[in-house]
């Protein structure tokens, strides 16, 4: 037996000496297709990291990435996570985001990096005057998103990814302090904008608010509550714009992805008729603009359970993304800061290429300054926004001859361009500002502090 | 660095291994050990290492010195063994309650913290730490103490050779975490050890059995633990009592696993370290719990505290005091805070009711007893995971149902957990040792010559291999999918 024993204990060592020697010697992957992220890279030796302790922490970080066989491995963690996250016969879920409030933006072109002009979009609708010129990049690690939590030190906690049927739903958890203090940061921008210009605070439900069951609709994650607070809270000199009602009578419509955390750009014009009403402009109906629909989008929900085996529902009944092209002849166009002097033409409706990301559609995702032009005098609209804000913002060029989105999120940070927003609006003769958020944003420190830097607070 | 790593697993440990086994001799043995081991704590904390080689032949020295009834050189290597481990681990508590505190991470690390940015003006670039306790501090200054007390009691002992007095107290199997080894039990093992396969294929199971309780069942009963919290669903009744039960499970597999993984490579290496944990949630008393729950540290308090002040020798009244003694100490080895002298006073009120009582309690049937000391071992859990009065106010206070009784997405939470909770209920049963032994009974038990090759035997080694890499394996997987969360105990 003893020789046994020592053959067996043999060929333990030798599995694992194989394993390692494997693990050392073999090809490193950088980019995993599974979680569409970038892998560690094999960390430099240096006298203080040696002797820090660090060079450990992240040689083991680089080591987990690039182990032999991962993204194999990574499907057996699936499976093995469908008995930790037993999801019965209903085949519910809930996993709880950890990452910043950046995480929920679209991802931005990287400005280092170069265009790809002239690319077909790939796309089944007819095309027009704003044609697409720039297939967007996604981009799957955003500088910004790795700085999140740089306002707390922390990284934010926003809510729960909740799968319920073949929906998967970004459930927020709302504080009351953080939703006034977002209140605050839009009343600030209203004051440093003066009374020339109309101040418009349009905070948007996301799915959870209306698909959601009732007990994730209620509490910390009341949606209804939040938008409640901002109103009560905003300043006389803003004014509310409810898009939570007309929303909520256009539940049986397909205004929000299932797959995705966005809204369809049906739902972001059932909230553009909302501002028309509240702004007494008109909403042009439906019927003239060209449509256009993208197959199989499985977006970011997927993406953030497909750790679980219930995620394969998402994957089974994808999304379809429907576009509509703007009526107006229109020009869009991104900058990379106020001096407007790197111009990068996009769509207002953009090819997408064949990016996972089918959301990128509208104004190819964010930048810091994308501006919908339609070349005419007349006013001028100033929309700052995240993501939601690009299937809305190409609606808004019906009512105005200019419409200019920001991105509070790219700017008065370290290695990122200054913005004083009063003075650009000021020179860019802004009538009106749109501050649309959706609830993730209400509540994170970070976002109400990139707000607040816009005018300098 | 922790056992339930990657690196750990494929790099370190099967060199280690590797490089031992190849070595002739039992000297050559030691000292490759030894280079791992502290090549082991290096991967840790590598600025740590030269106070541990020179607080260690500071030991062996007065080791040397110390003979049975030399009080002074005792005296004087407790003082200098505690008073590390009070300036590392005590220094900012004991502050604190005279009202002087030094701020974010207190007195060392802001200490470390000034030379850090000084010589990052010199041109370096260390990373500024966020503690200042050295790995395994508190494990090492016990096998420390327990090594110059069984020298002044005559049970040991000097250890003559510097090599083999570092390779006890730095062995990296038990280095961070115990199990806290005596000298005597191991002073043959460190000279007399022959290769006994047999050994170590059963050091390799045990080391897969414990690996697969830390990473398949604590990691994961950790990771909903701060999901509720995160998601505030631990606020109310029912998540309130999820999270608590959740802990229960998670610190038994946590550093019961980790034991088992010690012990496992303890064996590897041919060590038969102390056994550090005996089923101790089938208890039917608290009594019996602290017998079954980290022996070693009972064992250490009882044999080192508790009877040299008398035990119970001299009366109820010096007993009851001798316990509280015992048990404060308890709860400041843990950690230096509030909570944790309340956790040790709170087993010290039940231990004394229990003796009091205990022929009443006696009379009780054996499931009610085993239910409510798994009740009270769990409410003294929710004591120790609270680092503050005020937060173990409130979740006792949600506990009790004063905040509410439910949170949105409890159900799907519940329902998501149930395996998992299922499994963590059997495991701290004695049901899986029952069966591991009958099926080891059964297949390899018979036969006279334990040396004889049978078709039984065979038929053993196989199936246990198989499942032994397939727990590998799952492991493997896991970690590769979700990084192992460090160990609870290592705090200590």
């Amino acid at each position: 037996m003893k020789k046994l024993y020592g053959l067996f204990c043999g060929l333990l060592l030798a599995g694992m000496l194989l394993v390692g020697f494997i693990s050392l010697f073999d090809k490193d992957a950088t980019f995993s297709q599974r979680e569409n992220r970038k892998l560690q890279s094999r960390p430099k030796v240096t006298f203080s990291a040696l002797l820090d302790g660090t060079y450990t922490t992240k040689f083991s970080a680089y080591y987990t990435d690039t182990f032999p066989e991962r993204e194999s491995l990574m499907g057996t963690n699936k499976r093995l996570n469908g008995f930790y996250r037993f999801g019965g016969t209903s085949n519910t879920l809930v996993v709880d985001r950890n990452t910043g409030a950046a995480d929920h933006g679209e991802s931005l072109r990287d400005p280092t990096a170069s265009t790809n002009p002239g690319q077909s979009d790939g796309m089944s609708g007819t095309t027009n005057p704003a044609a697409d010129t720039t297939v967007p990049t996604e981009t799957t690690q955003p500088k910004h998103l790795q700085e999140a939590g740089e306002v707390t030190g922390v990284t934010e906690q926003l809510g729960s990814v909740v799968l319920v049927g073949n929906r998967a739903l970004d459930v927020p958890y709302g504080s009351d302090a953080l939703v006034e203090r977002y209140a605050g940061a839009v009343t600030d921008i209203a004051n440093a904008l003066g009374s020339g210009i109309r101040t418009f605070s349009m905070p948007v439900p996301n799915a959870a608010a209306f698909y959601a069951p009732s007990e994730y609709r209620s509490g910390v994650s009341s949606q209804t509550h939040m938008l409640e607070l901002v109103r009560d809270s905003l300043g006389d000199n803003v004014i509310f714009v409810d898009s939570y009602t007309k929303l909520l009578e256009h539940t049986e419509d397909y205004i929000y992805f299932r797959t995705d955390h966005h809204w369809t750009q049906l739902g972001a014009y059932y909230a553009y008729q909302a501002f028309c009403e509240t702004t007494g402009l008109t909403a042009p109906g439906l019927g003239g603009f060209e449509k256009g629909t993208l197959e199989n989008f499985v977006g970011s929900m997927y993406t953030y359970i497909s750790d679980y085996p219930q995620s394969q529902v998402l994957l089974d009944d994808p999304d379809t993304l429907v576009y509509y092209r703007p009526k107006v002849e229109c020009t869009t166009t991104y900058y990379s800061d106020t001096t407007l002097s790197d111009p990068v033409p996009i769509g207002a409706i953009s090819g997408v290429g064949d990016t996972s990301n089918k959301y990128l559609t509208f104004l190819g995702g964010d930048h810091p300054i994308t501006i919908i032009d339609s070349g005419k005098e007349g006013k001028v609209c100033m929309l700052i926004k995240e993501s939601y804000g690009n299937a809305f913002a190409p609606w808004l060029i019906n009512n105005y001859a200019k419409v200019i989105c920001i991105d509070p999120r790219e700017f008065n940070r370290e290695g990122m361009p200054k913005l004083d927003l009063a003075a650009f609006a000021a020179e860019q003769g802004v009538s009106d500002c749109i501050v649309m958020n959706y609830p993730m944003m209400l509540n994170s420190e970070n976002y109400i502090a990139w707000l607040q830097r816009l005018v300098g607070k | 660095m922790e056992f339930s790593n990657l690196t750990f697993l494929y790099l370190f440990l099967p060199a280690a291994v590797l490089v031992y086994y190849l070595l002739p001799g039992i000297g050559r043995k030691n000292t490759a050990l030894l280079v791992f081991s502290l090549l082991f704590y290096a991967m840790g904390q590598p600025l740590y290492l030269p106070l541990l080689v020179l607080l260690s032949y500071a030991n062996f020295r007065l080791g040397l010195r110390t003979a049975p009834g030399r009080k002074g050189v005792v005296a004087g290597a407790l003082v200098l063994n505690i008073g590390v481990l009070a300036m590392f681990k005590y220094l900012d508590f004991f502050l604190s309650i005279f009202g002087i505190t030094a701020g974010d991470g207190g007195v060392l690390v802001n200490l470390l913290g000034t030379w850090t940015e000084a010589l990052n003006k010199l041109g370096f670039s260390f990373t500024k730490p966020t503690t200042a306790l050295p790995i395994g501090l508190s494990f090492y200054t016990f096998q420390v103490i327990s090594y110059f007390l069984d020298l002044y009691r005559g049970k040991c002992a000097s250890e003559t050779q510097f090599r083999e007095f570092l390779l006890y107290l730095t062995l990296f199997p038990k280095m961070s975490q115990g199990p806290i080894t005596r000298y005597a039990g191991i002073q043959r093992s460190l000279r007399e050890r022959k290769v006994n396969y047999a050994l170590t294929y059963r050091g390799a199971q045990r080391f897969a059995v414990g690996l697969a309780k830390k990473v398949l069942l604590a990691d994961y009963a950790g990771r909903v633990i701060s999901d509720l919290a995160v998601s505030r669903s631990d606020g109310n009744l029912v998540g309130a009592w999820f999270s608590a039960v959740l802990f229960f499970y998670q610190i038994y597999f946590d550093f019961s696993g980790y034991t088992d993984m010690a012990m496992g490579l303890g064996m590897v290496f041919g060590f038969r370290l102390p056994e550090n944990f005996d089923l101790p949630y089938t208890s039917t008393s608290i009594t019996e719990f602290w017998r079954r729950w980290h022996m070693t540290l009972g064992a250490f308090f009882r044999d080192y505290v508790y009877i040299p002040l008398g035990g119970n020798r001299k009366g109820l009244a010096r007993q009851v005091a001798n316990m509280l003694v015992v048990w404060l100490l308890t709860g400041l080895w843990h950690g230096a805070g509030w909570t944790f002298l309340l956790w040790g006073l709170y087993f010290f009120v039940l231990l004394t009711i229990e003796k009091t009582f205990r022929e009443t309690l006696d009379r009780w049937s054996v499931p009610l007893r085993r239910f409510l000391t798994t009740l009270l071992v769990l409410l003294g859990w929710v004591i120790f995971s609270h680092t503050t009065l005020s937060g173990l106010g409130t979740a006792l206070g949600a506990m009790m149902g004063l905040h509410g009784l439910w949170a949105p997405g409890l159900g799907t939470r519940l329902l998501n957990s149930l395996p998992l909770l299922l499994v963590c209920a059997v495991g701290a049963t004695s049901i899986p040792q029952r069966i591991a032994v009958g099926f080891r009974n059964v297949t390899a038990g018979r036969g006279k010559n334990k040396n004889a090759v049978t078709a039984g035997r065979v038929v053993y080694l196989v199936v246990s291999f198989a499942f032994l890499v397939v727990l590998l394996w799952l492991c493997t997987v896991s970690l590769v999918g979700a990084s192992s969360a460090p160990s609870i105990y290592a705090n200590f």
